[in-house]
């Protein structure tokens, strides 16, 4: 059988075994309990609100409308009041706005939402966001301005400890395919391209069974951490290279995960909105487990689910362990965008002092991109923008991986993270120019 | 121990009595217990290799190849002293006398014992000179010690003759730390491997304590020349064979000798992921081709054009080199490709200097400090090559 892949990435401890054989369970909740959903759950601009203090809205119904072209929808979870808006934690961005909303009842039944003439406007309608992580709208993505060749399904999941993609292939493979068929349909694309780590063979086969029903094609991925990144799939899958700066749809091709179909076909077809994910957590829990959740839940209360924390917790992290974000608060709400609530405590967190660089080149072996990051390092810290772009910091990927390697700990993908905020304002005041 | 650490950390942290030192705290407490400071970055999880790992299998890789050498040393001594029956003066003979091992070339004990009359010393004197610079510029520059150092400071007395005089292997070792390292900002700024630096410094300053045919046996006066320069000499009938080398029973610096231990060394770095292969397999072929070459031409002046390729592998510094100096990550290349060809470099010049040079039939430490300058240029020519790379295939698309 051949493994497709691409050149660099890392082995990390994967750590999955925990919840990977997990069933996914509904999180339950009680009346009077209080949701905090923030007002800005995606890339781009905020939602406008639609509610405001005392309102009572119903499951389903919509409840802070996009607020700019790129930016989604936000519905309501449960039948309840809202209690007002205020400033609360949100796993990335700080304390921003959010509405609080207390459930009344525990009513499962939603509004459906208005189903539009245009595939994409119903996508835009139910508020779905790409649920690999990066919450980048849906609707954005399926409307293509040229020909689109592959359409790409997402389920390499690298990211360690993180299982929730990995059930969803399980438990919903024919959601999948056919929210995934649904788009190549909409948007007329030859080819549909299945990718899957060889890490879960459950989910091959469930894959596989499905194989003379429908049409695509299934390709088994080396497991090998970045595998998950769309350029890296893009390249691992059909050998193409996505340009610097440029999007996936430049070289023919868009990317979406399995999440993101499952939640495209239940807009579709049923007219579900996007209020409920699934989350995996694990780590130093009593039970890790997977678990569908509402939006806007505290991740306190997934921990507390899973039978409470055990040992001396020193992190919480939403996300993956790779690229997420650590936890400033137990009340910080579950988003569109989180896969993960992981529980680390001081003994997980294997850590050395940060020392000199020793130029052992593990990070330029490790870079996905083909980056040389030991050079490029000195140059962030001496805040060297204009040589870091003929460095092409640009096509840094952020996958952390070259500051998982360095024997020396030195934080490097962070220093690149800062110099690619700078680098690309410096590039859009020459084109301003 | 440890409660007494915990007890008096206070006073070396910030505002503490005596701040200025807390590097010297900080140094004891980490090579004992675990390291105080934790970094916290954006990634959360870490590979289980960090620098201190990375150093300590260094020093367990080279520690087999240092052990024969002590014994080695021992046992070359002890064959000539039993037949030539010279005595041994000064203290390393009192202390022999004192344990009572004698000379007995048969016996592992005695050679051993004999042989860590020399290199200890040598040991001792080589961690308390680079020690003392090691903490003068990292109490002056408010840094850690870094673990490197006792890497370096093991592969120095190894590199060096046994007979070599203790006050002049300080003082190079002095000058090739300073000059060498700690100016240019300490462990992973340096642009030269410094033990190699030094051992440099001492063959330019005081020749006659590092060539010649005077210093490889550790016996007053007695004169032996190394495998290789008495092959430069006599040609093929120069006393050895291939396997001698290969065993490593033959006179040179204390941890040379042995080109299977260093082999050894070199498999453990390679298996741990600690050194990179690309490098060895680079110099590897890089020496061998090229004397391949010299033993095509051949020479009827130059005896060192007609030996045989695969000797040059087994005798001199070469495989000590190929393991643990080449491979040295701060002054190597960093791109894969780089490492290739710097270590095709290393093993050319190793090969030129040897052959075509007959005043340095051992020319190993010369050709990985040549390798050395010029690995950072054969860096950014890889790198330049990949940016290219990389738009090309932008246009493919």
């Amino acid at each position: 059988m051949q493994r497709y892949s691409f050149v660099g990435g890392i082995h990390p401890d994967y750590s999955k075994e925990k919840t990977s054989s997990k069933k996914i369970e509904i999180l339950s909740y009680e009346v009077g309990e209080v949701l905090t959903i923030p007002i800005s759950q995606h890339l781009g601009a905020p939602s406008k609100e639609l509610v405001k203090k005392k309102d009572i809205v119903n499951v389903g119904q919509k409840i802070a409308s996009a607020g700019g072209a790129v930016s989604s929808n936000l519905h309501s979870p449960f039948n309840g009041e809202i209690e007002g808006i205020s400033l609360a934690p949100h796993p990335i961005m700080g304390n921003i706005p959010s509405i609080k909303l207390r459930i009344t009842d525990l009513n499962n039944e939603y509004k459906k939402i208005e189903t539009k003439e245009k595939f994409q406007d119903t996508v835009a309608e139910a508020g779905i966001v790409g649920l690999g992580g990066a919450t980048f709208p849906t609707h954005i993505k399926l409307s293509p301005p040229k020909k689109v060749e592959y359409l790409i399904i997402n389920g390499a999941e690298c990211e360690p400890f993180l299982t929730c993609d990995h059930r969803l292939m399980v438990e919903y493979t024919e959601e999948i395919i056919l929210g995934a068929i649904l788009i190549k349909e909409k948007l007329n694309i030859n080819n549909l391209i299945v990718g899957i780590e060889d890490n879960k063979p459950d989910a091959i086969k469930s894959f596989e069974a499905l194989k003379g029903k429908y049409l695509f094609e299934l390709q088994i991925l080396h497991t090998k951490y970045p595998q998950g990144g769309e350029k890296q799939l893009i390249y691992s899958t059909i050998g193409r290279t996505v340009p610097e700066g440029k999007l996936p749809l430049d070289v023919g091709v868009i990317v979406h995960n399995v999440g993101t179909c499952k939640a495209i076909y239940e807009a579709f077809t049923f007219g579900k909105p996007l209020y409920e994910r699934v989350v995996t957590v694990t780590g130093a829990v009593k039970e890790p487990k997977n678990i569908l959740v509402k939006i806007g839940t505290p991740i306190s209360k997934l921990i507390d689910y899973c039978g409470g924390t055990v040992g001396d917790v020193k992190k919480i992290i939403i996300g993956g362990p790779m690229m997420g974000f650590a936890a400033t608060s137990l009340d910080t709400p579950v988003t569109k965008g989180t896969s993960g609530v992981i529980v680390l405590r001081d003994e997980d967190l294997y850590d050395g002092k940060k020392s000199n660089c020793i130029r052992c080149g593990r990070c330029i072996e490790a870079c996905p991109m083909g980056l040389v990051p030991a050079i490029m390092e000195q140059f962030s810290i001496q805040e060297m923008y204009e040589k870091l772009i003929d460095w092409h910091v640009v096509n840094c990927i952020e996958c952390g991986c070259c500051s998982y390697v360095c024997p020396s700990r030195r934080p490097l993908v962070g220093y690149f993270k800062t110099a690619k905020r700078q680098v690309i304002n410096i590039l859009r005041q020459r084109a301003q120019k | 121990m440890k409660r007494f650490l915990d007890k008096i950390a206070p006073h070396f942290h910030k505002g503490g009595k005596y701040e200025r030192f807390f590097p010297i705290f900080e140094m004891v407490d980490t090579f004992i217990y675990d390291p105080l400071l934790k970094t916290t970055g954006k990634t959360h999880i870490r590979d289980g290799l960090d620098l201190k790992r990375t150093m300590i299998i260094v020093f367990f890789a080279i520690l087999p190849a240092a052990i024969f050498g002590i014994y080695n040393v021992g046992y070359q001594a002890n064959s000539i002293i039993v037949n030539s029956k010279i005595a041994v003066g000064g203290f390393r003979g009192f202390f022999i006398d004192l344990i009572g091992s004698g000379y007995d070339p048969n016996s592992i004990l005695s050679n051993f014992i004999h042989g860590l009359s020399y290199f200890l010393p040598l040991y001792i004197v080589t961690l308390v000179v680079g020690g003392f610079w090691e903490v003068l510029f990292a109490v002056v520059r408010k840094h850690e010690v870094a673990e490197a150092f006792l890497v370096t400071s093991l592969l120095y007395p190894l590199i060096l003759p046994p007979t070599v005089p203790l006050w002049q292997a300080a003082v190079a070792l002095s000058i090739g730390l300073v000059f060498g390292k700690e100016v240019f900002g300490g462990t992973g700024k340096n642009f030269i491997n410094p033990a190699l630096f030094s051992r440099a410094i001492l063959f330019f300053s005081y020749p006659q304590a590092i060539t010649g045919n005077n210093v490889w046996v550790a016996v007053d006066g007695y004169s032996k020349a190394t495998p290789l320069s008495a092959f430069s000499e006599k040609g093929f009938d120069f006393g050895y064979t291939f396997m001698d080398g290969l065993w490593g029973f033959i006179p040179g610096s204390i941890g040379e000798t042995s080109a299977v231990l260093c082999l050894v060394g070199a498999l453990i770095l390679v298996i741990t992921g600690v050194g990179s292969w690309r490098v060895m397999v680079g110099m590897f072929l890089g020496m061998g081709i090229t004397t391949y070459i010299f033993n095509i031409i051949g020479s009827d002046t130059n005896n060192m054009f007609n030996i045989p390729f695969y000797y040059h592998f087994v005798f001199g510094g070469f495989m000590f080199g190929l393991a643990f100096m080449i491979t040295d990550p701060v002054s190597s290349s960093m791109t894969n490709g780089g490492k290739l060809v710097y270590g095709g470099v290393v093993g050319f010049m190793n090969a030129l200097v040897r052959v075509v040079n007959p005043a340095f039939p051992e020319g190993t430490m010369l050709a990985i400090l040549f390798g050395n300058i010029f690995a950072p240029f054969i860096d950014s020519f890889f790198i330049n090559y990949y940016i290219k790379k990389r738009e090309k295939r932008y246009e493919r698309v």
